[in-house]
Parts: structure tokens; C-alpha cells; sequence
């Protein structure tokens, strides 16, 4: 389950660079999250909850939630944190490690990533008692060797998504996948809160089999009898309530590969200990491409490719700064959805149908992203 | 076809919308097109369709009873300050001190035929009335199919047309008095483009902003109303200027009639907003219209004067070149039907930035879409295009392969389609 909430600016005027580094949207924000939370967050949790306990114990749920939503939903949702700590207590969910911000700039070196996964796990540590094993890396780019810091370094496991793995063999010019063995990686699929929404349920229930054997059948595809396979449920994203139907596609979906013998539901700590295993070619096959993370989404187009470079270069800057309230707000305004909302798919109004964006048009994204960035450049050289 | 103007006798979007439909048209082999205007000047492109001038028409040969035509006949030519679109009463405040007429009576000679200006005059009314009269005379000459009206000017055309030939019309609104007078209708315009609507088998509007103004403004039953975006004519860019790859000032322009209609005004706070921040910046002003004193008026007060030009009504070669060398284009319409202007600035690869109250904004994705009352977003999407590189560029290319893609063909093709309606599927569909 993956819950990320990204922060939400006001419109921060060019005239305001250098005047006001007051950037978010506090009304906004606070109706966003109590939206998320209402209609997708606490439906799910009740749901997992549910399956779990049917199952007898065998349903596991991994946790993959931001530092800065953590500290978002403490501030303005505490009821959501509450929900989490009893699901902890049930011993039917596990957190995942990851950098404090979602966000690529994270990745750009092993000494931010070290920092900003340290500063992640003791936040988790301190709200619910539990350290996270393994980390889960969202970003469409990371470096191998600044993740191999995390995964040496701090004797962690990994998970990424397969198109990490696609990317470095185009990288490497080879035909064949790379063999990465003893290292922990997984591959991670985003099948279920995508097809999810799709489907509209109704009375025919032929519809639900076909499309709970569907999804079966594509794990079956993409699995080795070793390997592990991570299903992503993104909750953050929707624009849709997580409402009964959905409630009722989840739970079918589960028993079905519960009554399964092939497969079995682990928690990342247990994946880490037994499942360090060659890749092999099976793991994604042409069947699966559409189950590939499309990292086009942060970095395709020029308004993309720039922000990054000034992310970078204010990134590059605010190492030297020994100002922590700097720090901070840089740690919660790199998030990486401030460069999927620049993602040219949403020139089309259709897409705002299915995609949450706080914004208009990718110009408006861009225009308030870099006025803030401006603000903070110059607060930096200040 | 009834028209008011035609290219290059021009005055606004309404003639350019009329070459773009009929040029588009004329491409059907089974359609004949006849268009008919208050006068022909003679330099009008042919465009493979039938130009009538109903000042050609001999009323002796004709036998038009005169008696219906108003009098006195009123020969009116504007030497300036010609702005499309006004009621008669606004005009006729704006003409004062700017006109020559001459007038001649029914009384001094027995006319042959009748001399229409075409254009926007204080006789509006009358010629608005002759022409109705030669229309309906013009109609039951010729075995037509379908009527089709442009704006409420040729309304009257149509209703009689359609009256004496039992013949389907189809009314095309462009604009509608709401749009023009920025919500002070003129009772009578109004009532001629009400009769228009209700007389007509099928209205078509420019956009779906304007289609929800015929509907609820007007009362018109939405299950013959047509929505058909305005397409754009790809521009002959045949000279461009050469400008110095890094100008030392950067140029914001409006390109519009100067009336309420077009929001002159927040274009100059947004000048003076981005100006507060950036010196090296120039805004132009190009057009004319009612508000152009009060504009200046209010320049001079804030004390830009320096930064603002005005160069007043200009067309062709001097668009071109205020778009060669233009950083920024703004529309800031409160109310715009359509609004062919940002289009064309596109082609030039301009960036744009258009009122979210406007009928383009329906058809374009890379322009930067705001409400036309919010002056403080659109000085910074001003200062963002102006500052970064990456988002000018960004504009300038999407959007010029965008309006490429928005052509009259498509906006002629759903109009065939609307004849084919009334005229039995007698048009070939591409």
C-alpha cells in the first residue's frame, strides 16, 4: 500500500521571490488530506483489516508512506495515524523504508539518501515502535551505487520497480537481463489501484472472474517459483472513492490468490531473508509491459527536464547551507509530483478525469514550481 | 449565404470567419456556394463560389418594389475609427467628428440601384433593412437549398429569404450582443438576433461559451444549436524579420478592438504589474475602438507612458511584423465568442495567453488559460514566459504545431454535415 500526499502550494506570485516563503495552500491542504483520508484512506485500512482477519493471518500488507505525508497526516489527520497503529498491533501490516521525501533529488547522492532514509525511519520508529528492512525506491531515477549505499550500508533489502532493471540493461547495451544476484531487488507492479478504478463491477459476475483470473494469470506469468512479486496499491492517486465495489474487487481478488497454491503473502522483512535470488528472464515478458511504472511521467518533456536541473542545482547548493529550517522546506518541496504535474498528459482535460492535479495546465505547474524554487534559490545564496 | 463584410474589406474576425468557411466550403464539388454582401469592392478573392454585391442589384430590371426600401438613402464612408461589432447608438457617439457623408434622397433621383456601405454606420438600421430586401429578392432568383445567415446584421436577410422560399435557414452566430456591449444589450439587436435564432431550423455558435449564451440568453432550444469551432487560415509567413536572437526588450502585445468586449484595461495591469519587476519590457496596444482614450488616459496616470505604444487599427504587413517581434500575446477578452486573434498569433509562434472566457480556449491546449479579471496570474505567466526560457520554447513549438490542426476544413466539414440535415444528404461527405 502506498500512501503519499503531496503538498500542496498556493499560488505563489513572481512578485512574492524573496518576499514570502509562506508557500502552501493550508486550506486547500487540509481539505485535500481529510478527502484521502475519508474516502480512500480509512475504507482501505477497514478492508485490509477485514481480509486479514478472514484469512486467518495470511493476508500481509506492506506500508510505503512518506516522511513528509507522515508528519502531514499527524498534523491534520491523527485519526489515520490511530487506524495504522491498530493494523500495526494486529500484526497485519509492515512498513517499508524509504527517503523522507518522495522525490528523485533524494537519489542523488548516497549521503542525502543515508539521510533522508535515517530521517524517514526514525519517524516511523517513533510512531508506531517498528524499524523499517527494506527500502522501496519510487524514483524513476537511482543511481545503483547510491542505492547499494542504503543496501550495504545499512544491510537492507530493496525493492524497485522492473523498468530499473529494463533501463540498466538498455544502459549496459545487452540483450539478456542482468543477472543481479544476492542483492534483494524485486520487482514492483502498480497492477491493482490502477486496474482497479477501471472497472466498473455491476451484477455480472463473470466480469469479476475474468478479471480476478487476469490479474492471477499475469502474476503467474511474471513470477518464478523463488521470486517475489510487490503489488503496488496506490491510494494517494485516486480520484475516485475507494467505495463498496472497490472494497468487493479487492477482497476477490486476494481470496482468489490466497486459495492459491502458488502464491503466498510475506512481509518485505521475510522477503529480505529468503528470496535473495538470481533475476531471471521470466520475471517481465511482453505480456507484462503495461504493468511497467512509466517513468515518462516526471522527466519526459523540456519543462520536466528543466525543473530537475534547477531541483538539482538548488540541491547542489543547499549541501553547503548549514541552515535547517532551509533544509526542511526543501525536503517537502522536492517532491516529485511537482514534476508529474507538469507530465504533458495533462494538456488534456480528460486526464484530469482519472489523475489528481492541483493545477490547470503543466504551464501553470511549472510557472508556480519555479517561482517557489526561485524564492528558495535565493534564499540559499542569501 | 448572407454576409456583412468580406476580405480584405474588413473590419473584424467576422469577415476572416466568412473567407475561412466559404474558401473551406468551395472545396465540396457538390456544393454551390453563392455568398452575398451589402457591396463588392472587387479586389475580393474569388474562392470558387458566386460574390454578390447587393449594390449590383438593378432595381428596374429587378422590379423590387423601392416602396419597401427605406429612405433616405444615406451614402456614408468612415474615413477612421471603423469598429466592427457596435450598436447603432454606440457608433453613432463614436462617429461623431470622424465621418463625411453625403446624402441623397428619394426625392432627388429614382435610384438604380441602392449604394450599401457595408459597413457599421449610423444608418445601420436602414441598410441593415435594404439588404434584407435585396436578399429576399436575390433568394428567389436562384433554386437554393439551404439559407445560411452570418450574425445578427443578416438576420433580417435570412428570416425573408427563408419566408419566400420556404427554404431551411441556418443561422450562424459569431457573436451575440452580450459579448459585444459587455452585458448592456441593445434592446433592438437583441431582438433582431432572438428573431434570427427562433426562426432558424438549425443555429450554429463558435463555441460551446457561446452556445450556452444562445441557449439560456436567448431561449433557444438546445437541440438545434451547433456548435462548430472557427478554424484558422495557415498564414503566408513569407518575409520574416530578422530580430537580434537576444533583443535587449522584451515585447507583450494586445492585437484588438479597444472595447469593453476585449478587456483593454487588464492588459494594463498586467503591464504595470510585470513592470514593477522588470524594466526592459515594452507593451503595444494595436487597434482601435471607444475605450482607446480612457486607456491612454489611465497609461499616463501610472506613469508608463514610456513603456506603451499605440499604434493604432493595423492589418497585414504590420502584423507581422508587431508579431516577428512580439515575446507575448494577450487576449484578455471578458467576453469572446471565439477569437480567431490567438491563433494567429500561434502561427507566429508566439506564446499566448488567453481569457479562460473565450471560445479558443475550447480548442487550444498550449496557451496559458486564465480568467480574464485575474491580472496577477497573467503578469506572472508574462514574467514566467519572459524569464524561462524552457516554457517559451515549450509554447512556442507546441503551440504552432497545435493550430496547424485546427483548420477551416474541419469547421466546414460539421457545417456540410448540418446542410446535409435539411438538404437531403445532397453534399458528398469526405
Amino acid at each position: 500500500m502506498k500512501i503519499h500526499i503531496p503538498m500542496i502550494f498556493r499560488n505563489f506570485r513572481f512578485n512574492e521571490i524573496n518576499q514570502n516563503d509562506d508557500y502552501y495552500d493550508d486550506h486547500g491542504l487540509d481539505y485535500h488530506v481529510s478527502k484521502i483520508c475519508t474516502d480512500n484512506l480509512h475504507p482501505f485500512f477497514k478492508t485490509v483489516k477485514a481480509i486479514f482477519r478472514e484469512s486467518g493471518g495470511r493476508f500481509k500488507v506492506a506500508v510505503s508512506i512518506s516522511g513528509s505525508t507522515l508528519k502531514l497526516l499527524q498534523k491534520t489527520a491523527p485519526q489515520t495515524i490511530l487506524m495504522l497503529s491498530e493494523l500495526v498491533q494486529e500484526g497485519c501490516i509492515e512498513f517499508l523504508s524509504e527517503p523522507w521525501s518522495h522525490s528523485i533529488i533524494a537519489f542523488s547522492n548516497s549521503e542525502t539518501l543515508l539521510r533522508q532514509t535515517n530521517q524517514h525511519d526514525e519517524l516511523i520508529h517513533a510512531v508506531f515502535g517498528k524499524v523499517p528492512e527494506v527500502l522501496i525506491i519510487h524514483s524513476p531515477i537511482c543511481p545503483e551505487k547510491v542505492w547499494r549505499t542504503v543496501q550495504q550500508g545499512e544491510g537492507k533489502g530493496v525493492f524497485m520497480y522492473s523498468n530499473h532493471i529494463e533501463r540498466s540493461k538498455k544502459a549496459k547495451g545487452t540483450k539478456d537481463r542482468p543477472a543481479i544476484s544476492n542483492v534483494g531487488i524485486h520487482p514492483v507492479h502498480r497492477t491493482l489501484s490502477q486496474e482497479f478504478q477501471k472497472l466498473v463491477l455491476g451484477t455480472d459476475i463473470q466480469l469479476l472472474k475474468n478479471f480476478t483470473s487476469g490479474i492471477l494469470q499475469n502474476m503467474k506469468n511474471d513470477s518464478s517459483p523463488t521470486n517475489c512479486l510487490v503489488l503496488v496499491y496506490d491510494l494517494a492517486v485516486f480520484t475516485k472513492p475507494f467505495n463498496k465495489n472497490t472494497a468487493f474487487l479487492l477482497k476477490a481478488t486476494i481470496n482468489e490468490l490466497l486459495a492459491d497454491e502458488c502464491f503466498q503473502f510475506c512481509f518485505p522483512s521475510e522477503t529480505k531473508t529468503c528470496l535473495n535470488t538470481v533475476f531471471s528472464d521470466t520475471i517481465s515478458n511482453n505480456d507484462t509491459d503495461h504493468f511497467l511504472l512509466p517513468v515518462d511521467s516526471w522527466l519526459k518533456n523540456e519543462l520536466q527536464k528543466r525543473t530537475y536541473a534547477v531541483q538539482l542545482s538548488v540541491q547542489k547548493r543547499i549541501q553547503s547551507c548549514c541552515n535547517t529550517a532551509l533544509h526542511k522546506k526543501w525536503d517537502l518541496i522536492q517532491d516529485m509530483d511537482n514534476l508529474y504535474f507538469m507530465n504533458s498528459d495533462f494538456f488534456s482535460e480528460d486526464y484530469y478525469m482519472d489523475n489528481y492535479c492541483p493545477y490547470t495546465s503543466p504551464y501553470m505547474a511549472f510557472t508556480n514550481y519555479m517561482n517557489i524554487l526561485d524564492d528558495l534559490a535565493g534564499r540559499v545564496e542569501n | 449565404m448572407f454576409g456583412w463584410e468580406f476580405p480584405p474589406n474588413i473590419t473584424g474576425g467576422l469577415g476572416t470567419a466568412c473567407l475561412g468557411i466559404t474558401k473551406a466550403l468551395s472545396a465540396y464539388p457538390d456544393l454551390e456556394l453563392t455568398f452575398v454582401v451589402p457591396k463588392v469592392y472587387g479586389d475580393e478573392p474569388a474562392n470558387g463560389m458566386k460574390l454578390i454585391g447587393a449594390n449590383e442589384i438593378d432595381l428596374i430590371t429587378s422590379k423590387i418594389n423601392v416602396e419597401k426600401l427605406c429612405g433616405p438613402f444615406t451614402y456614408l464612408s468612415i474615413t477612421s475609427g471603423l469598429v466592427p461589432y457596435l450598436d447603432p447608438e454606440e457608433f453613432k457617439k463614436i462617429c461623431t467628428g470622424h465621418e463625411t457623408t453625403k446624402t441623397t434622397t428619394t426625392e432627388d433621383i429614382s435610384p438604380v440601384s441602392i449604394e450599401f456601405t457595408g459597413k457599421y454606420g449610423p444608418d445601420l438600421m436602414t441598410e441593415i433593412h435594404n439588404f434584407s430586401i435585396i436578399a429576399e429578392y436575390i433568394a428567389k432568383q436562384g433554386d437554393y437549398d439551404v439559407i445560411h445567415a452570418h450574425d445578427w446584421l443578416t438576420f433580417p436577410a435570412g428570416i425573408l429569404a427563408k419566408g419566400i422560399t420556404g427554404k431551411p435557414l441556418v443561422v450562424h452566430v459569431h457573436a451575440t450582443d452580450f459579448d459585444r456591449s459587455g452585458g448592456s444589450v441593445n434592446p433592438t439587436v437583441f431582438k433582431m438576433e432572438k428573431a434570427g435564432m427562433e426562426a432558424a431550423d438549425a443555429v450554429i455558435t463558435v463555441s460551446n461559451f457561446t452556445a450556452q449564451r444562445v441557449q439560456y440568453d436567448y431561449s433557444i432550444d438546445p437541440s438545434k444549436i451547433f456548435t462548430v469551432h472557427n478554424g484558422a487560415i495557415p498564414l503566408q509567413i513569407s518575409n520574416p524579420q530578422k530580430l537580434p536572437p537576444h533583443k535587449k526588450k522584451h515585447t507583450v502585445s494586445f492585437l484588438g478592438r479597444v472595447s469593453v468586449q476585449k478587456g483593454p484595461e487588464f492588459f494594463v495591469e498586467v503591464a504595470q504589474k510585470v513592470l514593477s519587476k522588470m524594466d526592459n519590457v515594452e507593451f503595444v496596444m494595436a487597434g482601435s475602438g471607444d475605450m482607446l482614450g480612457r486607456v491612454k488616459k489611465k497609461v499616463v496616470q501610472l506613469g508608463l507612458t514610456k513603456k506603451f505604444r499605440f499604434p493604432g487599427f493595423i492589418c497585414g504587413n504590420d502584423v507581422e511584423q508587431l508579431m516577428n517581434r512580439t515575446d507575448v500575446y494577450i487576449m484578455p477578452s471578458i467576453s469572446e465568442p471565439f477569437g480567431i486573434a490567438p491563433l494567429e498569433a500561434m502561427q507566429y509562434k508566439v506564446p499566448v495567453i488567453i481569457s479562460k472566457q473565450s471560445g479558443v480556449s475550447e480548442v487550444v491546449q498550449h496557451a496559458i488559460k486564465l480568467d480574464f479579471w485575474d491580472t496577477d496570474a497573467m503578469a506572472d505567466a508574462v514574467y514566467s514566459i519572459l524569464k524561462r526560457p524552457a516554457l517559451k520554447g515549450m509554447m512556442k513549438e507546441k503551440g504552432s504545431d497545435e493550430v496547424r490542426n485546427i483548420s477551416w476544413e474541419k469547421s466546414a466539414n460539421k457545417i456540410a454535415r448540418i446542410y446535409n440535415m435539411f438538404a437531403g444528404n445532397k453534399i458528398l461527405m469526405g
